[in-house]
C-alpha cells in the first residue's frame, strides 16, 4: 500500500485497534491470550511471514491491553453486590478538587473500606474545603452505583464513567481527616498552576472568565450558555481546547523561545518539556494529548533531521494514548479528534485548488490572500464537517453545517483571542490595560459573529443513525475521496451499491409498528404513541423544568433519537403541572400540529401562558366534552371521558380517560381519575373498560383504581407512573393489593424505568429499561 | 535500538519525492538523484567581478526541493549531500585553482536569529570539511538588513545589495583564492555585490559556487 510504506505504523495501529475493539466486546481467557502472545513471538523468529506475525501480535497485544481484570476486591464487584455501602473508607485523591454547587468534588482511588484493602475509583464529593490533589484521606462515606439512566436513548452517565474507570460514586456527611499529603511530584505541580491560571482568570477577565477557562485550561464549569452558543453555531472545537488551540499557543511559544534562544535543538526540547507540562495542566484531554504528542513528535522529527510524515505521527499519538489508556478509544472526545485530524490530513489536500506553493502565496496580492485564506477556511471546514457529520449524528443525534460559515471568521478570531489572552494571564495587571480593551473588542466581535452565525438555518436536532449505518456512511465518503485507489470498475460500482444498500435497508427498517413508549419523568405523566404510520401522540407532558426527569432529560433524547421533530397530536389528561409541565418546552421546541384538551384547562389562568405559543404553532385545538374518537388507519383512540354530563369538583376526576386498540391489543389511559370519574365509567360505559393494558389511574394513589373498576377493565398487564422516593408515598398499598394479581406484570416507574411496547396487534414485546426486563407476549387473545 | 524506533516513528523517505528510501539510499530515492544533472560553467560577461561561477544543479522540481528542505525544514544533512556531490564534480572538472579561504554569503544577524542558522554557512562547512578546505564563515559581514530577493526583478536586486557586505578586517585575503558559496545563483547580484567589495581587498582569484542556477 502507498501510504503504509511512507507510515509504517499505519497498519500495526489499526490491528492494535482492532485488538481493542475485540478485547472490549468478546472476553479472552487471559491464560489463552498469554499462551497465544507467546506462540506469536515463536513464530516471529521463525517463520518467513514476519509482517503478518507482528499484525496479529499487534491484534493480540490489543486484546490483552484492554481485558477486564477485575480484582475481586475491586469497587465494582462490591458495589454489583451490595447497592449501598455506608463504611468508613481510606482512599487517595487523584484529581483536581474542583468546587461545583457548594460541593467539592474529585476521583478518589479508594484503598480500603472497613480494613478490608479494596482497589478502584470513584467519584467523591463532600462539602469539607481544604483537600487537595493527592491527600490521603479517611471517612465514613456512603457509596453507592453510578444509576443507570431510566429512558431509551438517554445519556448513559454509568457507561461514561466507566470510560473513565469510574465505577462508584461516594458522599461523606461526616469530617474528612487528611493522613498524610503527597509529595510535590509532577501531576500535583500541573493541578497547582491550573488552579493559579484559573485565580488569574477570575480575577482578569470578568465576565468573560468561563469563556477563557474553557479555552485556556479546559475547564468547562462556568460555560454553559457559551456552550450552547457555540454548540448552536458549529463552534463547539473552538470552546474545547483542540489541537488549533494547542497549535497556536506552539507557534507563539517557538517564536518566543526561538528569539531568545540561538540553539534550537535546546528551544525544541525546552518546547516539549512545556507541552507536556500544558498536556498534564488540562488534565491529560485526549484531544490536547493529541495535539501535543502530535507536536512533539514533529520536534523530534527536527531533532532527528527526519521530516517526519503526518499520518505515521498520527498514528504513533493515537498509539500512545491508547496503549495508557484504552477505554480512550471509545470516548467520543478522542474518535472526534483522531478522525477530524485524519481528515484533515488525507482528505482535504486532496482538494486541488487548495494547493497553492509557498512561492505562489508570496506572489498574491494582499486581497487575493485574504479571500484564499477564506477560501481555504470554507472548503476545509465544508469538508470537514461533511466527515464528522456522520459520528457527530450517531452520538449527538444532531447535525450541524452552521459552523462551515462560522469557521470563516472563527478561526482567525480564536487564533487573536487565544495569544491575547495567554498574554494577560501571564503580564501583571498594570499591563494589560491596553491589552484589556482590544481583547473586549475581539471578544464583542467572536459573540456577535457566534450569534450570528448560531443563527444560521444549517441545523437539525432530530436525526439519527444507528451503527451499521454510520460504517455504511465512512464507507461511502471515504471510497469516494480514495476513488481512484480502487483499481477496477466492477468493484466501485458493486462497493458503492452494496454501502448504499445497507443504508437504506436499516432506514426501512425501523418498523411498522405499533410502539408505546412510558416515560420514566419522576412524579408525572409523560406517554408517546408512535402509530405504524409515523404519526405520534404524545399522552401528557410530564413534571415542569423543577423536576431533574423532566421533558427534555426523559423524552427528548428518545424523540431525537427516533428523528421525531413534530408530534402529531398533543393529549394533555387535566390541568396539573406535573402532566403539564414540559408542555412550554415542547410548544418552543417542538412542532405542534394539534392539541387535545379538556374544557377545564382552557379555563384555567395558567392556559393564558400557553395561549401565546399556541397560536405561533397555529396548532388545532380539540377540546375533549363528550365521548369520541380518533382513527388512525387500524388504531382507534376512543374518549370516554369526560363527558357533559359529568361534574364534579376534583380535577382529577375530570382527566381525559382514552382507550386505544390496534387489532387484538388494546390500552387504557386515565389520567389521574379517582374513584369518582372510576365509578361514573363502571356505571356509563362498563362496555368501554376491558383492557389488556391499564395505565393505572393516579400514580397508584388509594384513592382510586378500585376492585369494581380493576375487575371491568381485567388488565394483564398495567403502569404505575410513580418514581421510587415520591413525597406522596406512592404508589398506595391498597393499589398494590388490588393489583397484586397481575403480578410480574406490574410494572412500576421507579423499579422498572422506562417501558416500551412494541406490537403488530397479535403480539407485543415489553422492555423496561432500568431494571431491563424484556419479554414477548405471543398471545394477545 | 534507537535507530529502530526512530526509523519506525520517522521512516527515512525521499526528500524531494517522499517515497520510503531503500537500505542503499541515504538522503534521495535513485530516480530523484538522477534527475539531478551536472551544469557545465557559466561564461561571465564583463560585469561580474569574480572570475568564475559554477552552479552544479539546474534549478527543477527535485533541486528545488531539497534547497527547500535544508532552507525552511533545517534539513541540515541535506548539506551532506551537495558537499559529496560538490567533490565528485570537482574531481571531474577541477573547476577552481587551490582554495585557501572558503566563505558562505552571510544572512543578516537578524534574519539569522529568525532562521536559526545560516543554510550556505551550512554547505560551506560540509564542502570544507570533505575538501580540507580552510573555512571561514564569518569573512564577509553584511552590514544592511535587505528585502528578501524574490520578488524583485534584476535591477531592483542590484540596487537592493548594493553595498550591503563588508569583509572582516582580522582575515587578510591579499594574494588568497576565495571561494564564495551560495544555495541559489538567479542573477548573480548578491554574489557580485560581494565580489566587488572584496576585490577592493586585493585576492588572487575570486570564485563562486552555488547549488543551483535557476
Amino acid at each position: 500500500m502507498r501510504m503504509g510504506r511512507r507510515s509504517p505504523l499505519l497498519i500495526p495501529v489499526i490491528f492494535w485497534i482492532l485488538g481493542i475493539v475485540i478485547g472490549k466486546y468478546f472476553c479472552v481467557s487471559p491464560l489463552v491470550l498469554f499462551a497465544l502472545i507467546g506462540i506469536g513471538f515463536i513464530l516471529f523468529f521463525m517463520t518467513k511471514y514476519k509482517n503478518w506475525v507482528i499484525l496479529i501480535l499487534f491484534l493480540l497485544l490489543g486484546v490483552f491491553r484492554i481485558q477486564p481484570t477485575f480484582p475481586p476486591n475491586h469497587i465494582k464487584k462490591i458495589i454489583q453486590n451490595n447497592a449501598e455501602i455506608l463504611q468508613p473508607i481510606r482512599g487517595q485523591i487523584v484529581s483536581e478538587v474542583v468546587k461545583y454547587e457548594k460541593k467539592y468534588r474529585f476521583k478518589l482511588a479508594l484503598s480500603k473500606i472497613a480494613d478490608a484493602p479494596v482497589c478502584g475509583k470513584i467519584r467523591f464529593s463532600t462539602f469539607q474545603k481544604g483537600l487537595k490533589y493527592g491527600d490521603v484521606i479517611e471517612t465514613v462515606a456512603t457509596i453507592k452505583a453510578i444509576e443507570n439512566n431510566s429512558n431509551p436513548a438517554a445519556f448513559n452517565y454509568a457507561k461514561y464513567s466507566e470510560l473513565q474507570r469510574i465505577f462508584a460514586l461516594g458522599f461523606a456527611k461526616t469530617k474528612i481527616k487528611i493522613i498524610k499529603n503527597s509529595p510535590q511530584q509532577f501531576q500535583k505541580r500541573a493541578i497547582q498552576i491550573r488552579k493559579d491560571i484559573r485565580h488569574r482568570i477570575d480575577a482578569k477577565f470578568g465576565e468573560y472568565a468561563g469563556f477563557i477557562k474553557a479555552v485556556v485550561i479546559g475547564d468547562k464549569n462556568n460555560s454553559t450558555e457559551w456552550r450552547e452558543l457555540m454548540n448552536r453555531a458549529g463552534l463547539s472545537h473552538l470552546l474545547a481546547i483542540s489541537g488549533l488551540h494547542v497549535g497556536i499557543i506552539y507557534l507563539a511559544l517557538m517564536s518566543l523561545l526561538s528569539a531568545f534562544i540561538p540553539h534550537r535543538n535546546f528551544a525544541r526540547i525546552l518546547l516539549m518539556i512545556i507541552l507536556v507540562f500544558y498536556a498534564a495542566i488540562c488534565l491529560w484531554s485526549p484531544s490536547v494529548s493529541r495535539a501535543m504528542l502530535m507536536i512533539n513528535l514533529f520536534l523530534f522529527a527536527k531533532i532527528f533531521q527526519r521530516k517526519p510524515d503526518k499520518n505515521n505521527i498520527l498514528f504513533a499519538a493515537l498509539l500512545i494514548i491508547t496503549a495508557v489508556s484504552p477505554h480512550q478509544l471509545f470516548s467520543v472526545g478522542l474518535q472526534m479528534s483522531f478522525l477530524a485530524v485524519f481528515v484533515m490530513l488525507n482528505i482535504v489536500p486532496k482538494i486541488s485548488f487548495l494547493k497553492f506553493t509557498k512561492d505562489e502565496i508570496v506572489f498574491m496580492k494582499f486581497g487575493k490572500k485574504i479571500l484564499n485564506a477564506a477560501c481555504i477556511l470554507f472548503v476545509s471546514s465544508l469538508i470537514l464537517n461533511v466527515f464528522l457529520a456522520p459520528i457527530i449524528v450517531y452520538y449527538f443525534q444532531c447535525f450541524n453545517f452552521n459552523g462551515v460559515v462560522g469557521n470563516i471568521v472563527g478561526i482567525p478570531l480564536m487564533s487573536f483571542i487565544l495569544p491575547v489572552s495567554l498574554l494577560m494571564i501571564f503580564l501583571p495587571l498594570p499591563l494589560i490595560l491596553f491589552l484589556k480593551s482590544s481583547f473586549e473588542f475581539l471578544m464583542y466581535f467572536f459573540e456577535v459573529w457566534s450569534n450570528f452565525s448560531a443563527n444560521l438555518p444549517f441545523f437539525n436536532n432530530f436525526a439519527s443513525i444507528n451503527v451499521v449505518q454510520l460504517f455504511a456512511v465512512y464507507g461511502l465518503l471515504f471510497s469516494v475521496f480514495w476513488w481512484k485507489y480502487i483499481r477496477k470498475k466492477v468493484v466501485k460500482i458493486i462497493l458503492i451499491i452494496t454501502l448504499l444498500c445497507v443504508f437504506f435497508f436499516f432506514e426501512v427498517e425501523r418498523q411498522h409498528k405499533l410502539k408505546i413508549t412510558f416515560f420514566d419523568c419522576g412524579l408525572g405523566d409523560l406517554f408517546l404513541i408512535e402509530t405504524p404510520q409515523n404519526q405520534t401522540i404524545l399522552i401528557d407532558c410530564g413534571p415542569p423544568e423543577t423536576n431533574p426527569k423532566y421533558f427534555e432529560k426523559s423524552a427528548l433524547p428518545y424523540l431525537r433519537k427516533s428523528r421525531i421533530s413534530s408530534i402529531d397530536y398533543v393529549l394533555i389528561t387535566h390541568a396539573h403541572n406535573d402532566h403539564y409541565g414540559g408542555l412550554e418546552y415542547i410548544l418552543e421546541n417542538l412542532e405542534v400540529k394539534n392539541l387535545i384538551l379538556t374544557d377545564e384547562f382552557q379555563s384555567r389562568k395558567i392556559w393564558e401562558n400557553y395561549a401565546d405559543l399556541i397560536e405561533f404553532e397555529k396548532c388545532e385545538i380539540f377540546t375533549i366534552s363528550d365521548t369520541t374518537h380518533l382513527e388512525f388507519n387500524d388504531l382507534k383512540l376512543k374518549f370516554i371521558h369526560p363527558d357533559k354530563s359529568f361534574a364534579n369538583k376534583n380535577i382529577n376526576n375530570l382527566s381525559i380517560v382514552m382507550r386505544c386498540d390496534y387489532f387484538d391489543f388494546s390500552l387504557l389511559f386515565t389520567g389521574d381519575l379517582e374513584s369518582d370519574g372510576e365509578k361514573y365509567l363502571c356505571k356509563n360505559y362498563p362496555e368501554f373498560l376491558n383492557c389488556d393494558f391499564l395505565k393505572v389511574c393516579h400514580h397508584g394513589s388509594a384513592t382510586s383504581t378500585m376492585q369494581e373498576f380493576v375487575e371491568l377493565i381485567t388488565p394483564k398487564y398495567a403502569f404505575i407512573s410513580a418514581p421510587r422516593k415520591n413525597r406522596f408515598n406512592f404508589p398506595h398499598q391498597k393499589t398494590m393489593q388490588t393489583l397484586d394479581f397481575l403480578g410480574e406484570n406490574l410494572f412500576i416507574e421507579g423499579v422498572d424505568g422506562a417501558l416500551q411496547i412494541i406490537t403488530n396487534g397479535k403480539t407485543a414485546k415489553f422492555k423496561t429499561y432500568f431494571s431491563k426486563k424484556e419479554f414477548v407476549d405471543n398471545n394477545l387473545e | 535500538m534507537l535507530d529502530n524506533l526512530v526509523n519506525l516513528l520517522f521512516p527515512k523517505t525521499c526528500f524531494s519525492c517522499e517515497i520510503r528510501l531503500l537500505k542503499n539510499e541515504k538522503t534521495i530515492c535513485t530516480k530523484c538523484e538522477n534527475s539531478l544533472q551536472f551544469l557545465s560553467e557559466m561564461p561571465l560577461n564583463n560585469n561580474f567581478h569574480f572570475d568564475k561561477i559554477v552552479s552544479l544543479f539546474q534549478f527543477n522540481s527535485v533541486s528545488r526541493k531539497l534547497i527547500h528542505a535544508l532552507k525552511y525544514d533545517e534539513i541540515k544533512i541535506i548539506s551532506q549531500f551537495f558537499a559529496e556531490k560538490f567533490k565528485i564534480y570537482y574531481n571531474l572538472n577541477y573547476p577552481f585553482k587551490e582554495i585557501d579561504f572558503i566563505a558562505p554569503v552571510p544572512l543578516h544577524l537578524v534574519k539569522k536569529r529568525d532562521r536559526g542558522f545560516n543554510q550556505a554557512e551550512i554547505l560551506t562547512k560540509e564542502i570544507a570539511k570533505i575538501m580540507s578546505w580552510q573555512h571561514i564563515p564569518n569573512l564577509i559581514k553584511r552590514t544592511k538588513f535587505t528585502k528578501t530577493q524574490t520578488k524583485l526583478s534584476k535591477i531592483q536586486r542590484e540596487k537592493n545589495v548594493a553595498n550591503a557586505f563588508k569583509i572582516n578586517k582580522k582575515y587578510s585575503v591579499v594574494d588568497k583564492n576565495i571561494l564564495i558559496v551560495d544555495d541559489v545563483f538567479t542573477t548573480g547580484s548578491t554574489l557580485n555585490s560581494i565580489a566587488k567589495t572584496l576585490q577592493k581587498e586585493n585576492p588572487k582569484n575570486i570564485f563562486a559556487l552555488t547549488i543551483m542556477r535557476a
